[in-house]
């Protein structure tokens, strides 16, 4: 978790692409809302794996969203609902849930179906926020804290160099 | 002062000196920040820069320069840097290198698509090789004795399995199979399958053996088992029930027989007739108030015979005398005299006779209404004999003697099959109850529009609603068609069944599970039936099965469950017709037919040598027997169990033919004790009414002869009268005729 932060606060605070960090906030997101007992979370948690974005970042907001999801949970359930009874959509669902292995993702459970669809709707405006907001910080945060005494000090103290060593190591 | 001010400044020039940091030359910078790029170049350059601060080093860094005639931007290489710029720069180079790249990772997808890859080909290759061991495993688990499996193929897109030779052995005996088949066909549902549901559509069994001899021995390595404590868990109260009520039946069962026979036994018998006897009580008091009166008058009649043997000589010298022999008038008038006054003394003691007689009458009343009473007890006791005897020809009074025994037979029969039912009901009460859970969850749109999401998972988040398109039929575990055949050697036996509807959520499955099976040989046939309906809206029982059988070998070894004399074992082959009905509240009814063909029935001796001879004979003539049991069981009304045969009413037949010569002896042998035992009883009464009709006989007779002796007198009294009489006409005549002669004389 501290290796997580630390690589995260770098990131931040370095030329690191502003695309892999929002990236893997989106990602980190829509996983993080999405229920893990389904094979679709799976499968998009190990496609991520091979998409080159701040694993840092994606890993503590799974972790983050993770635990703000139950609350929404109600929320999900009438969106995924409200989806999957689409009448228009009926056929198609019904066949899609005929195929080999797509059970598995369970996308027929409200739950599931709907925490992902919120998450793939939050995916755009979670990525242009995260560039926006990583671009303000760039441009103002990090001067100031490059300058900051005690940020100076704190990057001095032994254990931080060492796990910033081993960071960049 | 001044020399002081040099001095100071001197040191502070040399501590700037010592603290000024090194400088590296631009060699020592990253490759990427060597080489020289055109204005173009460096633009994309810094696109890939994304801190303003470094985006102006790297801006300021690099100077315009020739190369080559071309103007192009490079660091100079006479430029200068810190260490720390140098780490600085690196890192800026880092990452303008790492921004390069695509956002997908090529090689390791690659390498993840390539393992995927290489499993499916070891799957495809090894599969069958796979699917063997896993069948071999299972199956020498379940039954901890070695599965051999001749050829397995596995189609996995054919979506079929195939099992050839397959032989299971027996765990007690290595060297026989439990059984074998030549033959077996799956065929599942691959999209099933993989929805994570297994859906057999169909598996058959053919040429399936039981108990084949094995060449290789099929024992396994000693395991050390766990030793699973195996307590019977009685939740329902059937076993509580089972023991108060089998525990009744076997004691009455422990007695009936001993006890009912008991009755047939001559020395009871005769016991029961000297208990019952109503003319003894009688008889004694008989006996008590006529010695009474024997002894008040037993002197009497010897006083009166005395008397009259008195009068008798008297009377009998005066009757003997010959009138004829009186010549004279005088002697005749005497024995006139001495006949009156032997006639006198005949009426004084006829007067004592009579008084004696009237004095005795109200005694001899008394004694003769005991007599009568006494008679009739006799009569009524010997009516009791009569009865007793009848019993030999009788033996309705022993019907029922069996009902124990086979009470508590079919008791233990129920507590040894009642886990085996029990496990049934728990399994198909708890698929009942997985249906009903799974029911919220709904099945169907219709069903899921209704359905609340407020199940939580075990991560605390809502479960959700699960929608399906189409009516889902499919539960996770399905085998829609089970069938399996077998024939023995040269068509030694042949059997069939057939299951269809398996499932593990029948609410689902929409049917419930029925299985049929038949198995017959040369003499035998057997069919069985089985349903399971765990659906929730259902109203048939949780479980129905049947079962019709012919010529099935059967023994009941009654004395097992009942140690007594005359408990018979039975054994014969049977006709078997049988219901069963359960319920998930572990409720269930049994109701049976057995009809028993070519029976022997034996029984150990009982007490009695007559009783058991003809018990045992009896036994021996039962050939078919009639056996129906209704059997219920609920957690209210505890255990009903009603077995009707017909082997007391068999029995009781056959015994009431076999009373024969010996039986009759035994009556007789009773019967004459029976009246010896009365006669003993009776016979103190008897001699005392014996005794006192003696005496009133006595006083009879004595009164009889002295009339008799009276009516002599009377008579030898009018033949002496009447020869006075003569003698004195003679007398006259002769003194008229002398008288006569005289004057004649006189006048002549």
């Amino acid at each position: 978790m501290v290796k997580a932060i630390v690589t995260l606060f770098k990131a931040l605070c370095s030329n690191t692409h502003p695309g892999e960090i929002a990236h893997a906030v989106s990602i980190g997101l829509l996983l993080g809302l999405m229920p893990k007992n389904n094979l679709l979370w799976y499968l998009v948690f190990v496609f991520c794996l091979f998409v080159r974005f701040n694993k840092a970042a994606y890993l503590l907001m799974i972790l983050f969203s993770s635990a703000v999801s139950v609350a929404f949970d109600p929320l999900f359930d009438r969106l995924g609902y409200a989806f999957l009874t689409i009448p228009s959509l009926a056929d198609f669902f019904g066949r899609l849930l005929d195929i080999p292995f797509v059970a598995f993702t369970k996308f027929n459970n409200s739950v599931t179906c709907g925490s992902f669809l919120f998450g793939l709707l939050l995916y755009i405006p979670v990525n242009v926020i995260a560039r926006l907001l990583l671009r303000l910080w760039r441009r103002h945060a990090v001067p100031v804290l490059r300058q900051t005494p005690i940020i100076k000090a704190i990057g001095n103290l032994p254990l931080i160099a060492t796990i910033a060593g081993k960071v960049q190591g | 002062m001044a020399g002081k001010d040099v001095q100071t400044t001197g040191k502070a020039v040399v501590e700037k000196k010592k603290k000024e940091p090194k400088k590296l030359g631009a060699k020592k910078l990253p490759r990427l920040l060597k080489k020289a790029y055109t204005q173009k170049q460096f633009d994309a350059l810094l696109k890939r820069v994304f801190v303003d601060e470094d985006k102006a080093r790297l801006t300021t860094l690099f100077k315009k320069t020739e190369i080559k005639g071309k103007e192009k931007l490079a660091v100079p290489m006479t430029s200068e840097f810190t260490k720390k710029e140098i780490v600085r720069l690196k890192e800026v180079a880092k990452a303008i290198v790492a921004n390069r790249k695509g956002r997908f990772k090529l090689i390791p997808f690659v390498a993840v698509v390539a393992f995927v890859a290489g499993v499916g080909i070891v799957v495809t290759t090894f599969k069958n090789q796979i699917v063997r061991r896993v069948i071999t495993s299972a199956m020498e688990s379940a039954f901890e004795a070695k599965c051999d499996i001749g050829a397995l193929r596995v189609e996995i897109f054919g979506a079929q399995l195939n099992v050839r030779n397959l032989a299971q052995a027996n765990k007690d005996d290595p060297m026989k199979n439990i059984f074998q088949f030549d033959n077996l066909d799956l065929h599942f549902n691959l999209t099933q399958l993989l929805r994570g549901r297994f859906d057999a559509e169909n598996i058959e069994i053919t040429d399936v053996a039981l108990g084949t001899e094995r060449t290789v021995s099929g024992a396994l390595p000693a395991k050390q088992r766990k030793q699973k404590a195996e307590e019977k868990k009685d939740e329902t109260g059937f076993y509580t029930a089972l023991k108060e009520k089998g525990s009744a039946a076997a004691e009455n069962a422990k007695e009936s027989l001993t006890d009912a026979f008991a009755a047939y036994n001559p020395q009871n018998v005769a016991a029961d007739i000297k208990e019952h006897f109503a003319s003894a009580e009688k008889a004694k008091e008989v006996e008590a108030t006529v010695k009474g009166m024997v002894d008040a008058w037993k002197e009497k009649p010897a006083a009166l015979q005395k008397e009259v043997a008195d009068f008798q000589t008297t009377a009998q010298s005066l009757a003997s005398i010959n009138v004829d022999s009186l010549k004279t008038a005088a002697g005749i008038q005497d024995a006139i005299t001495k006949v009156t006054d032997a006639i006198e003394k005949g009426k004084r003691v006829k007067s004592d006779v009579v008084a004696l007689t009237d004095s005795v009458k109200s005694d001899a009343a008394t004694v003769q209404s005991l007599s009568d009473e006494l008679a009739k007890a006799v009569a009524a006791d010997k009516e009791l004999i009569s009865s007793k005897l009848g019993m030999y020809t009788d033996f309705d009074a022993a019907k029922g003697i069996l009902t124990g025994t086979l009470d508590s037979v079919a008791y233990e029969t129920l507590g040894k099959y009642y886990p085996y039912l029990q496990k049934a009901i728990n399994y198909a009460g708890s698929m009942k109850a997985a249906s009903g859970s799974k029911k919220t969850e709904s099945t169907d749109k219709k069903k899921t529009k209704k359905a609340t999401a407020t199940k939580k998972t075990g991560t605390g988040r809502l479960y959700g609603r699960d929608v399906y398109w189409r009516a889902d039929r499919v539960p996770t575990f399905l085998v829609e068609r089970l069938a399996a055949s077998g024939r023995g050697a040269d068509n030694a036996f042949s059997f069939e069944a057939t299951a269809t509807d398996i499932s593990s959520d029948m609410d689902k499955r929409g049917a419930p599970m029925v299985a049929k099976g038949s198995y017959t040989n040369a003499k035998q046939a057997h069919t069985a039936g089985l349903t399971i309906d765990a659906r929730t809206a259902s109203n048939a029982p949780l479980i129905t099965g049947s079962y019709t059988g012919t010529n099935y070998p059967l023994a009941f070894d009654m004395t097992k469950t009942v140690s007594a004399p005359g408990v018979p074992q039975l054994s014969g082959t049977a006709g078997i017709a049988a219901t069963l009905t359960a319920s998930e509240d572990f409720s269930f009814g049994i109701n049976g037919a057995l009809a028993l063909a070519d029976v022997l029935l034996t029984a150990a001796p009982l007490p009695n040598e007559t009783v058991d001879r003809l018990y045992q004979d009896a036994l021996a003539t039962i050939k078919d027997l009639r056996l129906g049991a209704n059997i219920g069981f609920s957690q209210d009304n505890g255990i009903d169990l009603s077995l009707s045969t017909d082997l007391d009413k068999k029995l009781m037949s056959a015994m009431q033919r076999m009373a024969g010569s010996a039986v009759k002896e035994a009556s007789a042998a009773a019967v004459a004790k029976a009246q010896a035992e009365l006669d003993a009883a009776t016979g103190g009464a008897s001699s005392q009414i014996a005794a006192f009709t003696g005496i009133t006989d006595a006083i009879s007779a004595s009164g009889d002869r002295v009339n008799g002796l009276n009516e002599q007198l009377e008579a030898k009294k009018k033949e002496l009268t009447d020869a006075l009489a003569n003698a004195g006409k003679a007398a006259v005549e002769d003194a008229a005729s002398k008288a006569a002669k005289n004057v004649l004389k006189k006048l002549f």
